[in-house]
Formats: C-alpha cells, sequence, structure tokens
C-alpha cells in the first residue's frame, strides 16, 4: 500500500513500448496496480507521436521490434521529449553471450542516452523499483 | 701392443745359438729389435710377453718342429711375418710351410741380403694391408655415417645408429653423443652405446665443464680432441675416452665421447677422420633440430587452426543460444508477471482468464524447445512410398486455417510425377512451413500464393511462390540460419526453414529461396526421385493410435 500511495504522489507517467502484448500487459498491470499512470504501445511509431504531444516521465522500450526497432524509438524519443526517462528491455541475452552483434543493440541504446536495460524475463518488483528510481 | 713408429720386433727360433746370435747382430745393424728363443717352448713363452712383426723359425727345433711352432705363432698373431729357415732344401717341407702360413723360407747357410731382403718386402706387405685397412675403415665410417645422418630425421634413432656405426668400425668398446644446445652446462644424452651409468655421468660432467676449460685455455680449439679418464666402479682402471665437439653452422651444438678400457693408440691416425664424422653429426645434429622445430611450428599452427574451427563451433553455438534465449525470455517474462500478478490477486473475474495466457505463453515455451529437439534431430528420415502430390495436397489442407479470405491459392501439380521413396511426414512439415511462409510474407494484402509440382530429369520440383514483397539480398543470405527470423517477436522461432533445409538435405535435394523476377519470393523444393521398394515394408508394432506416447 506503501508504494501505491508514494506511486500517487509522484504522478509519474509511463509509457510501456513492446510488441509482444503480454509482456506489455504485464508491465502495465503491475505499474498501474502500483498507482502509476500507465500507457501502453505496441509499436515505436505510436510512442514517439505520443511523447511529442503528451508528458511522459519513463518509457520503457524493447529492442526488438518489428517496424520502428528499439534503437530508433529511442532516438525519436530523445528528440520530441529529452526529458523522458528511457529505459530498455530486451529478452536478448547481453554481449557476452550474444555473439551476433546485430542482435544485441542494447549497447547502442545506452550510448545514445537511454538510462538501462532490464534483460527478460524479470518479474514485478523489477518493473516497481525501476519506477520508484525514476519517481524519486 | 706394438708401436708404428718402433722398431719392427723380430723373434729368432733356433736351437744353433751361435748362428742365432750372428744373425741378431746382423739385424740389429739393419734396426730390428730381436728376441732369441731356443726352443719351441720358449718361443712359445716369449711371444705372450712381446708381440712380434716377424719370426724366423728353424725348422727343427729339439723340442719339435719349426712347421709345427709356425700355426700356433699364426693363431696368436695373424699378422706375424714368419721365414722358415731350413738346414736341407726339401721342396716338400717349404710347400707344406707356405702352407701354413709362412711369408718365404730361407736355406743355410743363410744368405743375409737375401733374409733382409725377404723381410723388408714383407714388413712392407704388413705396413700396406694395415694401412689399407685403415683407409677402408675410414672410407666406410664416413660413408656410412653420412649415409646414415643423412636420411635420419628422428634426432634419437639416427644418433643412436651413428654412434653405434662409429664405435663398431673403429672397433672402440664405447661411444656416446651428448647435446649442448639448450644449455652449454648442462648436456642432454643423446645416443650411446657400450656405456655405463657411472661412464655416461663422468662423461656428462666432464661435456659440462668444457666450455669454462675452453674459455680457460684457448688452445684447446686446436686440439682434435680432448682426452679423458672415466672411473668405473667396478674397475680400478679406468676407461681412456677422446672428446670431440659436434659443430654446427651456429658453432658447438653438442659432443661425441668414443673410449673404451684403453685407447688404441693406432686410433690417434684417425683423429682427422673421426673430426670429419663429428662434423658431419653435428651438421645433421642441427638439421634435425630445424627439422624439429618445422614439425613444431606446423603442430602449433594446426593447433591454433583447431582453435578457430573450435570457436566458429561456438560462435555458431552461440547463436543458437542467443536465439533460444530470445525466444523463450519474452514467454517466460509472461509466465512470471502473471503469475506474481495472480498470486496477488490482482484479476478477480478475469483470474481463469489471465490463467489461460499463462498456459498460452508456456506452451510457447515448449513448443520453442520441441523446435529446438528437431532441429537438432540427428536420426535419419523414415522413407516410405509416397506421392509427392500428396503430401503438397495435405500441407496445404493444413495450412487452410492461415490462409487470409482475400488470398487466392492456386496450384498446378504434374500428375506425370511418380510414387517414390521419400518422409512424407518430414516433407509435408517442409511444405507446411513454406506455405505457411508464403501466406506470411502476403501479410492480409491480398495477393496470391501459388504451389506446382513438376517432373524434369528424374527430379521432382516444388515451388511455392508468393505475390508479396519478396525478401532483400541480406535477409536471403540468412533465411536457412538457425534462428533467424524477420517475424515479430513471438511470431517464428527461426527454427522453420532451417529444420526444413536439413529435411530435404537428407533426401538429397535441395531447398533454395530466390526472389521471383515478377516479384515476390520463391522457395524451391528439388528432390531426386527414388525409386520406392518394390514389397510394402511390414509396419513395426507402434503405439500409432496413442501418439503422445511416441
Amino acid at each position: 500500500m506503501k508504494i501505491r500511495e508514494q506511486g500517487r504522489d509522484r504522478d509519474l507517467r509511463i509509457m510501456v513500448v513492446d510488441d509482444e502484448e503480454d509482456v506489455r500487459e504485464v508491465i502495465r498491470l503491475a505499474l498501474a496496480r502500483n498507482g502509476y499512470d500507465v500507457t501502453p504501445f505496441d509499436n515505436g511509431a505510436d510512442a514517439v507521436d505520443a511523447a511529442g504531444s503528451d508528458r511522459f516521465e519513463l518509457a520503457f522500450v524493447d529492442v526488438a521490434m518489428p517496424g520502428m526497432d528499439g534503437l530508433q524509438t529511442l532516438q525519436g524519443l530523445r528528440e520530441v521529449s529529452p526529458d523522458t526517462n528511457v529505459v530498455m528491455i530486451t529478452a536478448f541475452l547481453d554481449g557476452a553471450l550474444a555473439p551476433d552483434a546485430r542482435q544485441d543493440r542494447v549497447q547502442d541504446c545506452l550510448a545514445q542516452g537511454a538510462r538501462g536495460c532490464l534483460r527478460k524475463p524479470f518479474g514485478t518488483d523489477t518493473v516497481l523499483k525501476t519506477a520508484e528510481y525514476f519517481g524519486r | 701392443m706394438s708401436g708404428h713408429a718402433t722398431s719392427p720386433k723380430v723373434l729368432i727360433v733356433d736351437d744353433n745359438i751361435p748362428s742365432a746370435k750372428t744373425l741378431k747382430l746382423v739385424l740389429a745393424a739393419e734396426g730390428y729389435a730381436v728376441d732369441c728363443a731356443g726352443t719351441a717352448a720358449e718361443a712359445t713363452r716369449l711371444t705372450t710377453e712381446t708381440v712380434y712383426d716377424a719370426a724366423l723359425i728353424d725348422i727343427t727345433l729339439p723340442d719339435g718342429s719349426g712347421i709345427d711352432l709356425l700355426p700356433e705363432l699364426k693363431r696368436l698373431f695373424p699378422d706375424l711375418i714368419a721365414i722358415i729357415v731350413t738346414g736341407h732344401a726339401s721342396t716338400e717341407s717349404s710347400i707344406e710351410a707356405l702352407n701354413r702360413g709362412a711369408a718365404g723360407y730361407v736355406q743355410k747357410p743363410v744368405q743375409v741380403q737375401h733374409l733382409l731382403q725377404m723381410l723388408k718386402n714383407g714388413l712392407e706387405k704388413k705396413r700396406l694391408e694395415a694401412e689399407n685397412w685403415r683407409m677402408l675403415r675410414r672410407l666406410s665410417l664416413l660413408h656410412a655415417v653420412g649415409a646414415t645422418v643423412g636420411v635420419g630425421l628422428d634426432a634419437a634413432s639416427t644418433l643412436t645408429e651413428t654412434i653405434s656405426l662409429v664405435v663398431s668400425l673403429m672397433e672402440i668398446p664405447a661411444g656416446g653423443i651428448w647435446w649442448t644446445v639448450e644449455s652449454a652446462d648442462q648436456p642432454s644424452l643423446a645416443a650411446e652405446v657400450g656405456m655405463t651409468d657411472e661412464l655416461l655421468g663422468c662423461l656428462r660432467a666432464r661435456v659440462g665443464n668444457i666450455p669454462s676449460e675452453l674459455a680457460a685455455n684457448p688452445k684447446l680449439f686446436n686440439e682434435p680432441w680432448l682426452e679423458h679418464e672415466a672411473n668405473r666402479v667396478d674397475d680400478d682402471d679406468p676407461w681412456q675416452f677422446r672428446i670431440m665437439s659436434l659443430r654446427g653452422h651456429q658453432g658447438t651444438i653438442g659432443y661425441m665421447a668414443l673410449g673404451g678400457p684403453d685407447w688404441p693408440e693406432d686410433r690417434n691416425e684417425e683423429a682427422e677422420v673421426l673430426c670429419a664424422v663429428a662434423g658431419q653429426v653435428g651438421v645433421a645434429m642441427e638439421n634435425m633440430r630445424l627439422y624439429a622445430d618445422v614439425i613444431d611450428t606446423h603442430e602449433r599452427l594446426k593447433e591454433a587452426q583447431d582453435q578457430i574451427v573450435q570457436n566458429e563451433k561456438l560462435s555458431a553455438v552461440g547463436r543458437v543460444v542467443s536465439g533460444v534465449a530470445h525466444e523463450l525470455n519474452n514467454p517466460l517474462m509472461a509466465v512470471i508477471g502473471y503469475s506474481e500478478l495472480l498470486a496477488d490477486g490482482a484479476f478477480g473475474e478475469e483470474t481463469p482468464k489471465i490463467a489461460e495466457r499463462v498456459f498460452t505463453q508456456a506452451k510457447r515455451c515448449a513448443s520453442i524447445v520441441q523446435g529446438l529437439l528437431s532441429f537438432s534431430r540427428q536420426e535419419e528420415i523414415q522413407v516410405e512410398r509416397t506421392h509427392i502430390n500428396d503430401i503438397v495436397y495435405s500441407a496445404i489442407e493444413a495450412c487452410e486455417h492461415a490462409r487470409g479470405d482475400d488470398l487466392n491459392l492456386m496450384r498446378d501439380l504434374d500428375a506425370a510425377i511418380p510414387e517414390m521413396a521419400a518422409d512424407p511426414g518430414a516433407l509435408q512439415q517442409v511444405m507446411v512451413n513454406i506455405i505457411n511462409n508464403a501466406y506470411q510474407a502476403t501479410n492480409g494484402h491480398g495477393g496470391a500464393v501459388s504451389v506446382t509440382s513438376t517432373l524434369t530429369d528424374e527430379r521432382v520440383v516444388v515451388s511455392v511462390q508468393d505475390t508479396g514483397p519478396g525478401m532483400p539480398d541480406d535477409v536471403l543470405g540468412r533465411v536457412f540460419d538457425p534462428f533467424y527470423t524477420t517475424k515479430g517477436v513471438g511470431k517464428g522461432t527461426g527454427l522453420g526453414l532451417s529444420v526444413s533445409h536439413g529435411i530435404i538435405k537428407e533426401h538429397g535435394g535441395e531447398l533454395r529461396a530466390a526472389n521471383a523476377p515478377e516479384g515476390g519470393a520463391v522457395f524451391t523444393i528439388d528432390i531426386p526421385i527414388v525409386a520406392p521398394p518394390d514389397e510394402a515394408e511390414v509396419e513395426p508394432a507402434t503405439t500409432q493410435d496413442a501418439p503422445w506416447l511416441q
């Protein structure tokens, strides 16, 4: 209950961008249940559009998406809303285990202003911890 | 032992003392060292003390015949120049003497000039024979060592053979070769023959000390060899050795020691040839080392190459692993997250719906694992009598649910295709894969997919063409790579075409991907027609009606 109160107090607006419906839904629910204002997007273009008109303090953005991928979405968000904290989420292994550099674009994202990266599968506690961190 | 440079030794065996003394004086004046014996027995005794070059033997002795003494002396000294002195010329006894090894005979009264000439000739012949033998020995040594070290590249066996040759041709009891390349003061034994542990230990210590000896006394460089006495535990008298350096192009690389209970002085004449042999061995040893280096380098290169191949394999494995991880992590994320939220009582009436989603995502994980298994499957295809068009029909049927309402399916199947031996289940899996891909490529934009089968030159070709956008070059190049997928997350494992490719290869055929000139992608299965078995094989007893048991 305490977390929920804190969340409300912070009035943190969060977007979740992932083409995988259930991943999107798990993150959205975990946050919404704790009082955060969450908007889900199933593609990067819609997310960038929304960030141009609305205020978002935090964005969870999947790295591998059809159409506009994670890196392009990050670049778009940085452009239209530089204050939005972007946290990448990815199902890929980290660089050391991913021999194909094309698959792991997380490093590029971090170099271009992403605030961090969460490796799937992660639990709802990790989602909340992250929201709390950027809500402070 | 007989010294070469000393006076030739002559034994006079004659019971006529005045005659013997006269002869002794004459011979001594000519530079011979002379002993006299009055009887055969005395002669035999004297020969145990002195080695004679020549003997003048009276045919009649108080204790026997000179003719009988002759073979005994010849047995002891095969090189002995024996001259029979006879008072009464008898052709018979002269021939007998010559048969028994006499160099000649003279008649009493002895004509001194004649006798001297005979002695001189005999000794010269003996000298020439010895010289001849030495030359022959040198030649054979050089030739044999050259032949041995010239062809051998395995150091250990070649050097052992070489030292054995030197020792046997030089008639020396023992020999050894040491390397000093690794460490000049810690020589390592390369080969030995006739040595004992004590001798080897003693020689090794000396060999290790040679560099400092040479440093202290550079004159030693001019010596053909160094002398060395080596003690043996079971023998008070030390063995005598000569140690020669083995020189390669880069200086001394080792030493060779030869020796025995005593050192035969006449071998000193062989110093030059032994040093030549040492030089030959030195160069050969150096070549062997270079060869060993080449082998070693080759081995290391091969290891490095193996490592590269292994790394390539690891990278392929890594790609598979990261592909699997990616495919599994998304559904796992949903399973974990929903489960947590369910446990939290987040859904109320929605709970059954969310539980269904957890179930679906968990099944997705299972099917990825299944796909991985079929990807790694090693078992051979199960061929049976089958018709390719039947397989195409059933594949189309299996895909029907995935075909959009606005998508046209055209098929043109060649009725001339005969029955053949193939794995219908595996081929259907391939065709379902390709047809589904074609449906997805058109992606709800209508259009058409055409499936054709044709018979050409004992081959059957099935192609599936769509009116989608086709594939960019980079996709075309990787389309059969395991876990490569262009579909959105969760839409494909990236294993389908990779597995299909394997199945077609197992049929001896080819699965090709291309862009059609008129646009769209075209996948072609091209397999040789294998005649079906004449008799229908007996169905093995399986639980076909209980597929979950298989």
